[in-house]
């Protein structure tokens, strides 16, 4: 069974890129604009990763991380934050409030593929035990 | 006269003629607004058809752009140099077609240059020096648009051709704000051995939104070389002084404090503050006693500025000097600076303050106590 991931970006040409550049690595990949249309996915589906970008329309990647740890469907989901935010305050507050991972952007499309892959295989072991 | 008016008349049918004059002229009137306004409601409305069309067309293209080209291009991020050339034969082709696909793919190549790195910004430009659209953006120079100018100095700037450097420092005195900053930027971004030496020739201000955007210029630019920016503390630009002091904070040019010593003469109250600020930035133990010497001489930023770098240095050797500002000011900016600066200062002891504080001696001993509770307060400070 195919991995299903979750892209939360506000730029259309980035999210539609890496969309279709991880759909490569032959998962199933969901996305979102917004953090109204995030949060509605979230709530709805189970996944195996989020990419989360932190400035968005609506609702912040800050407050859409907590709400993922709070209570939904995916409070044990891996969470790796994409964001042109990179001061060490940023970084600290989005993984201390849940994120796995912080990949800052100008993104390095391999960096971002084995990151996911290494959060992913967690993902899947801990299934399977 | 007459022969003219008949003349005249005989531009209308004779039933015409027989009307007044006054209901002939408002018939003229009437004719001619409806005329008027029918053309140009014809014009908006022809308006609204092209600029749609055009829209259309641009959406057309970009997506083509988007869907057909960029993405699967980016996918295949091991691409050879003959996929390379098969791509970019296949991009020039359309974009003979029209020109308005240069600035659609430019627009894209950026993009994805500025969010990604690594293969794929390698892959990028490689396509952008294939598809030689350095030569479309040399051609917005020579426009007059200043704004198209600018957008293809940023262009330049994301992009860094190879490209004449010479002709970016033309721009750099330009009396329009938006591309004199872009120029600046874009200089420093295609100058990387020598970048500031525009510096010098610089003969307008550098407002403080100059000086961000030149500073993230600055810090984004890889292999940058870092002059020591102590050299340009003399020249007679005051707001590049400013800048020159920032950059030196920023830094950590240690060599640069015999320099700034110096400024302390400035005759400028604002660059003399500025440097005192960064002596602290510095951590300038020996300029302490300097500072202190001038103090009750200087204006009131410099005076603030003063207490707050030493208290920045906290050197504890000059706890009296606070203590007594402390005490004897009657300006709440010092009282508040100083409380601020005893707070995090080396053997302060607040409870003997305190009881120094004593309200017969100081009138306003009350306000003092509620400000150093405040200062030394973890969580207010926080």
């Amino acid at each position: 069974m195919r991995q299903k991931i979750l892209i939360i970006e506000d730029e259309f040409l980035m999210l539609s890129f890496l969309q279709q550049r991880l759909q490569k690595e032959d998962l199933e990949v969901s996305i979102a604009s917004d953090g109204d249309q995030a949060m509605e996915l979230i709530n709805k589906n189970k996944y195996d990763c989020i990419l989360i970008d932190l400035m968005l329309p609506f609702i912040s990647g800050f407050e859409l991380i907590l709400h993922i740890r709070a209570k939904t469907l995916n409070q044990t989901t891996p969470i790796m934050v994409l964001s042109a935010l990179d001061n060490e305050k940023t970084i600290v507050e989005a993984i201390s409030i849940g994120a796995n991972d912080f990949l800052k952007k100008p993104i390095a499309l391999n960096v971002l593929v084995i990151k996911l892959k290494v959060l992913l295989r967690g993902q899947l072991i801990s299934r399977t035990a | 006269m007459f022969a003219q008016g008949q003349h005249t008349l005989h531009l209308f049918p004779n039933w015409f003629n027989n009307f007044p004059v006054f209901i002939q002229a408002a018939v003229v009137i009437i004719t001619l607004s409806m005329v008027l306004f029918i053309a140009g409601i014809s014009s908006l409305f022809l308006n609204r058809i092209l600029s749609t069309y055009t829209e259309l067309r641009r959406k057309s293209i970009n997506d083509l752009v988007r869907g057909n080209l960029m993405v699967d291009l980016l996918r295949s991020e091991h691409l050879s140099s003959a996929g390379l050339n098969r791509w970019a034969n296949k991009i020039l082709s359309l974009s003979r077609k029209n020109s308005a696909y240069n600035q659609i793919l430019l627009d894209q190549i950026i993009f994805y240059h500025h969010n990604f790195t690594g293969d794929t910004t390698l892959l990028l430009k490689r396509l952008f020096e294939k598809l030689k659209l350095a030569k479309y953006i040399e051609h917005k120079l020579e426009r007059h648009d200043w704004a198209l100018k600018a957008k293809g100095l940023r262009e330049i700037r994301e992009m860094a051709p190879v490209f004449k450097k010479d002709r970016v420092k033309l721009l750099i005195n330009h009396k329009n704000d938006d591309l004199r900053i872009e120029a600046q930027a874009t200089y420093i971004r295609l100058n990387p051995t020598n970048p500031f030496d525009f510096f010098e020739h610089m003969e307008r201000d550098l407002p403080v939104w100059h000086q961000i955007l030149l500073f993230e210029a600055i810090t984004n630019t890889p292999n940058l070389s870092i002059p020591r920016f102590s050299q340009f503390l003399w020249i007679k630009n005051h707001s590049l002084v400013s800048f020159s002091l920032k950059l030196i904070a920023y830094y950590q040019q240690l060599d640069a404090v015999l320099a700034i010593l110096y400024l302390l003469d400035h005759p400028s109250s604002n660059i003399r503050a500025e440097a005192v600020a960064v002596l602290g930035r510095l951590d300038a133990e020996v300029a302490e006693t300097q500072l202190i010497a001038r103090f009750s001489r200087e204006h009131l930023i410099v005076q603030l500025n003063i207490i707050r770098t030493i208290g920045l240095i906290r050197s504890g050797k000059q706890l009296n000097f606070l203590k007594s500002q402390f005490l004897q000011s009657n300006h709440f900016d010092i009282i508040k600076a100083t409380a601020e600066a005893l707070a995090h200062y080396p053997l302060f002891d607040k409870t003997a303050l305190l009881h120094e504080l004593n309200p017969q001696a100081y009138p306003n001993a009350y306000q003092k106590q509620r400000i150093i509770d405040h200062c030394v307060n973890v969580i207010a400070r926080n």
